[in-house]
């Protein structure tokens, strides 16, 4: 029993300088926080600077895109677009800076104008083609066949027929050219 | 963080930063380790202010710990550093011939009784560390170990026998 008590006291003894640190280890753990804790400002700084330069990056690229004055009135006007604005228009589309804003900017187009044909809006029609006025050579054949006989018009439907057909042409014949030997030159001719 | 704040970590660290070293010494056996995990235990209070509604400062402290230090074992098992003792691992006991432990012995009682810790198994040797330094009773333990008190108390029992017997059979062999 005695020995019992006596290895109880050495247990505890050793348990109570069990796991010692090195001297100074509170120092060094105030230390590496210290250190730690002066980094974490640097970092907040740095990732305000890059918000703000994004954010101005993007208040840059938004004002590109809707700042243009020409834009907006070109998109309402009817007519078409004046020498110069067109060369303004142009300037633009080709200029270095547009290049670079690329894709984020839209290229300014001329405005559709009520007088242009290609572009202007036409009503949809029931009959596809669309019927139109018979031109002056499609007149004279429609007169021609009212008057010509009836023999001069079946020739003439006949010749239509054939003009699918391929051309026949004959082949081309070139007759030999046939010069005539010289004559040796006279003895004591000049 | 506000002067007080700082004031009272400080405060903090010097109290407890040997005991937190102690908990994650028993849990990792390494010295450098431990003090890693103790400095990563008072970095991650001080970010997170945990420290200040600990109701319980040691045993909080100790469940802390305890959890870090088992995550850096992780770790390092998986890096495929050494592995820790195990309850198959315990010491022999010693033989007649005069051994080393025996020379050990005599030069320092206690340099043994560590080197018996130490190779008791991590669930008897964290609560017995646990236990013998001041406050932390069975429920304190229990709570910061995950497990009933009951469990804390049985292997306490166990870790004081088996070290018992280790020292009375050295002593056998000192005295023969």
């Amino acid at each position: 029993m005695h020995e019992e008590n006596d290895f109880d006291r050495v247990i505890h003894e050793a348990l109570g300088a069990y796991g010692e640190a090195d001297s100074g280890l509170e120092r060094r753990v105030l230390a590496r926080i210290a250190a730690e804790h002066s980094s974490v400002p640097w970092r907040g700084r740095s990732l305000w600077v890059a918000l703000l330069t994004a954010s101005a990056c993007l208040l840059i690229v938004i004002l590109l895109m809707h700042g243009r004055p020409a834009s907006v009135p070109q998109a309402n006007r009817i007519g078409p677009p004046t020498p110069h604005e067109a060369a303004k228009v142009t300037a633009r589309v080709e200029s270095p800076a547009t290049q670079r804003v690329g894709r984020l900017r839209r290229v300014a187009r001329p405005a559709r104008t009520a007088g242009d044909p290609a572009t202007a809006a036409l009503p949809k029609q029931e009959v596809f083609p669309t019927p139109r006025p018979l031109s002056p050579a499609e007149r004279v054949l429609v007169e021609f066949a009212a008057r010509a006989p009836e023999s001069e018009r079946k020739s003439f439907i006949a010749a239509q027929d054939h003009l699918d057909e391929p051309i026949a042409i004959a082949a081309i014949r070139i007759a030999p050219i046939r010069i005539s030997p010289l004559e040796p030159p006279q003895p004591g001719a000049n | 963080m506000a002067t007080g704040d700082e004031a009272g970590f400080t405060s903090l660290v010097e109290r407890q930063a040997r005991f937190v070293f102690r908990v994650a010494y028993a849990v990792l056996l390494n010295a450098a380790d431990a003090e890693d995990v103790a400095q990563e235990t008072f970095l991650k209070l001080y970010r997170n202010r945990g420290w200040r509604d600990a109701g319980n400062e040691r045993a909080f402290l100790a469940r802390v710990t305890w959890r870090m230090a088992v995550d850096r074992r992780r770790q390092s098992a998986q890096a495929g550093q050494t592995l820790f003792a195990t309850a198959g691992d315990l010491p022999e006991a010693p033989s007649p011939e005069p051994g080393p432990e025996q020379a050990l012995l005599a030069a320092n009682r206690h340099a043994v009784v560590h080197a018996m810790i130490d190779a008791l198994p991590e669930e008897l040797r964290v609560p017995l560390v646990l236990s013998a330094h001041e406050e932390l009773n069975s429920r304190e333990i229990g709570r910061a170990l995950g497990v009933p008190e009951g469990t804390v108390r049985t292997r306490l029992q166990r870790a004081r026998q088996l070290l018992r017997q280790k020292l009375g059979a050295i002593e056998e062999v000192r005295h023969a």
